[in-house]
């Protein structure tokens, strides 16, 4: 059984009078202890969709199962609330500022342990050594410490609870190149340790490399194509995809459109190899050993 | 303490600052300050006006105190008291004086006053119709105008944003119908609604009573335009991403408003209660005048104010109008207080710290 089953998630958004596909039908899964990838450039809709596991966003359509048992309806709010949990994009939002640090991981704690504020300090101290922070942290604020920091600090409080999947929303795209690295090591100690599923959100197809089994790429509210990373990264089969891989020598030039096509395939104005069969809109299909793609190029 | 480092730079608010705490201390003090009861009236000083305070006498020699001396009138044509000064003999002021007895603080009882005279009376800002000393009664005044203002907008506060943090928080339908609600309070005009409010309680009712209501009203009024900004701000605050964190965290809707975003508005609030105190006090001011609010004997500004209606009590009587003086000067003192306050805490001059 896998540990998150996400299926033909539907979330829609009104703006201005205009329907905003930003999930439309997405499947995806992470297994137990293992790290999914989610790329796709930036307004694709992977932080809705982020958001929608965890219960922030209620989906339009589909289920989401986490150990077999489905989240999105309230009964199981405290199940979801236990066991899924989320490190957010900018760490330098992501903290109270009027709280110490101290307060922040306090509260987080006692939602499912009735503990006494002195009582929490020797655990909460452990726990900031487990994310490689001085103890002193504790009784900082968030003004005084570095974006590096508190991405960590972030991480431990997410951790609190011992949850069993943590969605990790783009977690160093505000960081810099060596903190990346080193909080990108923290994260696969903390997965060798307690053995979490991850959900890692991304833009970047190479950071991805280092951590993921999976890797699911994401195009305007659609999984174009998934497979284990060393498939996808040797042989990519979506142009999408391939474009991500390139996207060091800026191949993306051309601005993604705010208005998709209302028909056939969402990538259809950006491809280089559109056909008339692509107005129809491709579905999901394996085309070798676990490797999936919606696209009608390596078809028969 | 920032902030309060900050305020002894600013002149204009150091100097308000000093005003009101005058006056507070005034209001807090009042029996101790004043030489005489709000109530004793003396048939022998109708319409006194302000003695005069002398150093010399009229031969010219020095006195080493302050003295007064006792006034007496006579009546002229128009059927008119003129006050003039007895000359033969001099009362000089004395300091620590015995007189009516009363409970500092409500806790001691003393009888121990900051100033008198023996053998006459002593008008530092005249005498009204009833031969009361107006400084005595603008001192108890005090503590009733002073106190609503604070009152009042500690308690209006308090509702607006509470409403305000929960309507912002939660929207979708609660924020609806909480907004409609407050539009309606919002477009009636207060003055009306003030003394609509006023009338619709009967008009015999204790000093005590008539205060609580005069603070209820007023606070009645005021929570609305308040709940309407920290609605607002509440908007904006759910948005932030340590709010979605405590969410996902499991944090419930109750402590997420009174941690995270109840907190975040106080610095605006700080400086709005600020600027509304003299609204309230004004609006005290307003319903004494009109016979509405706080009755005689019992004194407020604004019912002292009341005898100032008529031009001719005016022209004949200036003294009556310094009440109005006082409450002219607290409201701008709090007026600026509040624009320094703001100046303060406007997060776009934090840089320079």
């Amino acid at each position: 059984m896998k540990l998150l089953q996400v299926e033909k998630v539907k979330k829609y958004f009104v703006h201005k009078r205009k329907v905003v596909r930003a999930l439309d039908g997405v499947d995806l899964f992470v297994e137990e202890g293992q790290t999914s990838a989610l790329v796709g450039e930036s307004g694709c809709g992977k932080t809705t969709l982020a958001k929608v596991v965890v219960g922030l966003y209620p989906p339009q359509a589909g289920k989401i199962y986490l150990k077999g048992e489905e989240i999105t309806s309230k009964r199981n709010k405290a199940f979801l609330r236990r066991n899924v949990q989320m490190v957010f994009q900018n760490p330098y939002l992501s903290l109270d500022p009027r709280c110490t640090i101290f307060f922040s991981l306090y509260e987080a704690l006692s939602i499912f342990t009735k503990i006494k504020k002195k009582e929490a300090v020797p655990f909460l101290e452990e726990l900031l050594k487990s994310v490689e922070l001085p103890e002193s942290t504790l009784w900082r604020y968030p003004h005084q410490l570095s974006g590096g920091q508190l991405q960590r600090v972030c991480i431990a409080r997410s951790l609190i609870n011992n949850p069993s999947l943590l969605i990790l929303d783009e977690p160093t795209s505000a960081l810099d190149i060596s903190t990346t690295v080193k909080i990108i090591d923290l994260l696969l100690k903390i997965q060798e340790e307690k053995s979490v599923g991850f959900l890692f959100i991304s833009h970047n197809l190479k950071l991805v490399k280092h951590l993921a089994w999976w890797v699911f790429v994401m195009y305007y509210g659609k999984i174009v194509e998934f497979a284990p990373k060393d498939l996808i990264y040797k042989n990519p089969l979506h142009p999408y995809t391939k474009l991500l891989l390139d996207a060091t020598t800026l191949k993306l030039k051309d601005i993604p459109e705010s208005t998709l096509p209302e028909r056939g395939c969402r990538f259809f104005s950006r491809c280089p190899y559109k056909k008339d069969m692509c107005l129809k809109e491709p579905t999901l299909i394996e085309i070798e050993n676990n490797h999936f793609l919606a696209c009608y190029l390596k078809r028969k | 303490m920032r902030i309060f480092k900050e305020l002894i730079k600013n002149k204009l608010a150091m100097i308000s600052l000093v005003f009101l705490s005058l006056f507070y201390l005034g209001a807090v003090f009042a029996d101790f300050f004043s030489p005489y009861p709000y109530h004793v009236d003396d048939i022998e000083y109708l319409w006194s006006p302000p003695t005069r305070i002398h150093f010399f006498d009229f031969h010219k020699r020095i006195f080493f105190r302050p003295f007064v001396y006792k006034y007496k009138f006579y009546i002229d044509q128009y059927y008119r008291r003129i006050y003039y000064e007895d000359r033969s003999k001099v009362y000089p002021i004395k300091f620590f004086v015995h007189g009516f007895k009363y409970k500092l603080l409500g806790i001691i009882e003393t009888d121990l006053h900051l100033f008198g005279v023996s053998g006459t009376k002593l008008f530092l800002l005249g005498a009204d119709s009833k031969g009361r000393d107006l400084f005595s009664r603008i001192l108890y005044g005090s503590r009733v105008s002073l106190s609503i203002g604070l009152i009042g907008a500690s308690i209006s506060f308090f509702i607006g944003i509470l409403v305000g943090a929960i309507s912002g928080y939660f929207g979708g339908r609660v924020d609806n119908v909480i907004m409609r609600l407050v539009e309606m309070m919002m477009m009636v005009p207060a003055f009306y609604l003030m003394l609509a409010l006023r009338a619709s309680f009967p008009p015999n009712l204790s000093s005590t009573q008539v205060y609580l209501l005069i603070i209820v009203i007023l606070s009645f009024i005021g929570w609305a335009s308040i709940a309407r900004v920290i609605r607002g701000m509440a908007l904006s605050l759910r948005e932030r991403d340590y709010i979605y964190a405590a969410k996902v965290l499991g944090v419930s809707d109750f402590k997420i408003i009174f941690r995270h975003i109840i907190p975040h508005t106080f610095s605006y609030a700080l400086v709005a209660i600020v600027l509304s105190i003299p609204g309230y006090i004004l609006g005290e001011a307003a319903l004494s005048l009109l016979g509405l609010g706080i009755q005689e004997p019992q004194a407020s500004w604004g019912n002292l104010l009341s005898s100032a209606l008529g031009i001719v009590n005016i022209k004949i009587f200036p003294w009556i109008l310094t009440p109005g003086i006082f409450i002219v000067v607290s409201s701008m003192c709090f007026y600026i207080l509040g624009e320094s306050l703001r100046d303060i805490l406007d997060p776009k001059k934090k840089i320079s710290i």
